[in-house]
């Protein structure tokens, strides 16, 4: 018997029992629309946490430090123009680090950072009104929230007043160095660091002629990281990406989307007995129908087949309105949360997608309801496959 | 009839158990059928000829003996092998119709031709062919629980007719019709016999039917006790007035030219190949071939 005139019986079966076929469905897309809401819950948080801790651009940098004082005489314009020459590598920009001190403000310690404002991204900085430097040796800061806290200002008037830094760095040659700077605070960090920190451009410190801190390199793309990390480490450095962070966070949002998972799947078990049971109640109804099929010269294999296949277009259909619903349901929820969060706060809180069903997870689940299904028709069939059509035929 | 029997059954026995009693429904029979003829078997309920009209079929298998059709051991066959035997071999007719309740009339007549693959289009004209011939043309797409008891065994046994058979196989065919309607049927199973040729074995207990056969075996008790040659066979035509019309517009020879290839309305040993010992283990796709030269 062709494939399609087995569909086309199987399909047939189940339009005339149109209620225990809803049913049976109903079953399949209680449990796939069940994996598909936690799951996809799942995936759109995780996206959610790499996106509001990192950029996509922060996935692109290779951080290069130093270990210790040797290796960071190392770390100097010679390595950066190196560096540059590496295939694939985009930008290169070093950064300096220096206590500081304000005056008028006993015992505040800030870090400053000092950063080549042209590569302000390489450094995944959101500042709260989105302000960068004016130029790349322009005497200005950025803060951050703990420095403003400790510095006793709001985060709003603080913009524009300048304050005067006592910089202490150590030069190339092991001496300590110190400046006297006096920077305008041109915007406030929109981070949670407990430390007190500031960013100012690189130029400000040249005349401290200290070792770079650390030096980033960012390359052209995501893919190309790993190659070019190899390279670097491959010259006696250390480095670190924020790919580790990443993957980190990745294996936590594994575990919890396999718990997630697990909890559909018991959904999904429970439709597949439901399957079962459909199955072999209408393998007691269709017994005789059986016998008169092989008595009229069916084959053992056509039988089960059109049991098999029933059982495959209740998966399939269960699937594909599992999915359909498990995804509008998300999305009304997502809707519904992001409606609230914009009433009750600013619009920075708003989640945004909750919600991610990458299309290879879709087909993944519309298959795997497929074969939970197929496998749940495979006794019933067996049984159609093996009557006995004599006795099949007196059956009533 | 000089020639090979159609079926030839040698010494064959069938027990089976019925709880813990052991039921010898068949005992030591042997026969020999031949091509065209009209055979009944005739006997009260309980003889064991329902039991060897499902052993021809391949329904079962014997006990001890063998049947050959056309040479061919069923004994020797697998499962799709005997399948096949009913598809394209034995057209059978039931006493209780047996119809597939949840398709229509086309679709019921046109399924054994979808086990054997034939495309929807060509099922679907064949299936219309033989209603015509049945007389039911106007019932294709009603389903079976709408037609009476003599409409539905004759989609029955347009049904059985469906991959033209060699063999028709009528088991009881109106033991549950009215009488007008078994004649109609009984008329229709002579006419096929006569018209074409065909082999045609009834069972049957109902003793008017005996005048259409041309030999009659008599049963008891799982043995054939008698066997009866009638040269005057009658034909359905001497007896109905309206019947010589119909009897006459019966041929399958219709068909055969709409199928555009010659009927097999006898077998005659040109055509044995197709069911010569080198050929059983032929794949699915030879197999489809066959039917669809058929």
């Amino acid at each position: 018997m062709k494939i399609i005139d087995v569909l086309r019986i199987a399909i047939g079966n189940l339009m005339r029992n149109k209620l225990r076929t809803f049913l049976t469905v109903s079953g399949v897309v209680v449990g796939i629309s069940t994996i598909v809401f936690l799951v996809t819950l799942g995936f759109g948080l995780q996206k959610l946490v790499i996106r509001k801790t990192t950029n996509l651009e922060a996935l692109k940098v290779i951080t290069l430090n130093s270990k210790n004082k040797e290796e960071s005489k190392n770390l100097n314009a010679t390595l950066v123009k190196k560096l540059q020459d590496i295939p694939n590598v985009d930008v290169v920009t070093p950064s300096y680090y220096f206590s500081a001190s304000i005056d008028g403000y006993e015992g505040l310690a800030p870090a400053i950072y000092a950063i080549e404002p042209s590569h302000f991204e390489v450094y995944d900085l959101k500042t709260k009104n989105g302000k960068q430097f004016t130029d790349e040796s322009a005497k200005e800061i950025i803060v951050n929230k703990k420095l403003v806290d400790d510095l006793k200002e709001d985060q709003n008037t603080i913009i524009g007043k300048s304050f005067k830094f006592n910089i202490t760095g150590i030069g190339q040659d092991d001496s300590t160095k110190t400046m006297d700077v006096e920077l305008k605070v041109v915007d406030v960090l929109n981070d949670e660091s407990p430390g007190k920190i500031g960013y100012s451009p690189f130029k400000v410190f040249a005349d401290m002629n200290s070792n770079y801190y650390n030096i980033k390199i960012k390359v052209k793309t995501q893919e190309q990281l790993p190659e070019v990390k190899k390279i670097i480490e491959s010259m006696g450095f250390s480095t670190s990406v924020i790919k580790n962070q990443l993957s980190a966070i990745n294996l936590a949002f594994a575990i919890i989307n396999g718990i997630l998972g697990a909890f559909g799947m018991v959904a999904l078990f429970v439709a597949a007995i439901g399957i079962f049971n459909t199955m072999t109640i209408s393998l007691l109804e269709r017994t005789h129908e059986i016998g008169v099929m092989k008595a009229i010269g069916g084959r053992d294999k056509d039988c089960s087949r059109i049991f098999t296949a029933e059982a495959a277009t209740i998966g399939l259909m269960g699937g594909t309105f599992g999915i359909t619903i498990g995804w509008g349901i998300g999305r009304l929820l997502e809707v519904i949360i992001n409606y609230l969060a914009s009433k009750a706060g600013p619009a920075d809180q708003i989640p945004g997608h909750l919600f991610y069903t990458p299309p290879i997870f879709a087909i993944g689940v519309v298959v795997f309801a497929f074969l939970v299904s197929t496998f749940a028709g495979i006794w019933p069939a067996r049984r159609a496959s093996r009557l006995n059509p004599l006795e099949a035929l007196r059956y009533e | 009839m000089a020639k090979a029997p159609v079926i030839k059954i040698n010494n064959l026995s069938k027990k089976f158990m019925l709880g813990d009693i052991e039921v010898q429904a068949l005992q030591s029979v042997s026969l020999e059928i031949y091509s065209g003829e009209f055979i009944v078997f005739f006997g009260v309920s309980g003889c064991g000829k329902s039991t060897l009209m499902s052993m021809i079929a391949g329904l079962q298998p014997p006990s001890t003996g063998s049947i050959l059709i056309r040479g061919e051991d069923l004994a020797k066959l697998d499962s799709n092998e005997l399948a096949q035997h009913r598809r394209t071999k034995i057209g059978m007719v039931f006493q209780a119709f047996n119809l597939i309740q949840t398709m229509n009339v086309v679709e019921n007549i046109s399924l054994p031709l979808a086990f054997a693959r034939i495309s929807k289009g060509r099922r679907i004209k064949r299936a219309e062919n033989l209603l015509e011939i049945v007389g039911m043309s106007k019932y294709k797409n009603r389903a079976p629980n709408q037609l009476s008891g003599g409409q539905q065994q004759r989609i029955a046994i347009a049904r059985s007719l469906v991959a033209n058979p060699w063999i028709m196989l009528a088991d009881e065919p109106t033991g549950n019709l009215d009488s007008k309607s078994a004649d109609d049927v009984m008329r229709l199973l002579v006419s096929l016999n006569r018209k074409s040729k065909r082999t045609v074995i009834l069972i049957t207990h109902n003793p008017d039917y005996l005048q259409f056969a041309d030999r009659v075996f008599w049963m008891q008790d799982g043995k054939v006790i008698k066997v009866e040659a009638n040269a005057h066979a009658v034909t359905f035509n001497e007896k109905g007035k309206s019947s010589a019309s119909k009897a006459d517009s019966f041929s399958l020879d219709n068909e055969s030219k709409d199928e555009s290839k010659s009927e097999a309305l006898e077998e005659p040993p040109a055509e044995k190949p197709e069911t010569a010992p080198a050929t059983p283990k032929e794949t699915e796709n030879k197999e489809e071939e066959a039917e669809v030269k058929n």
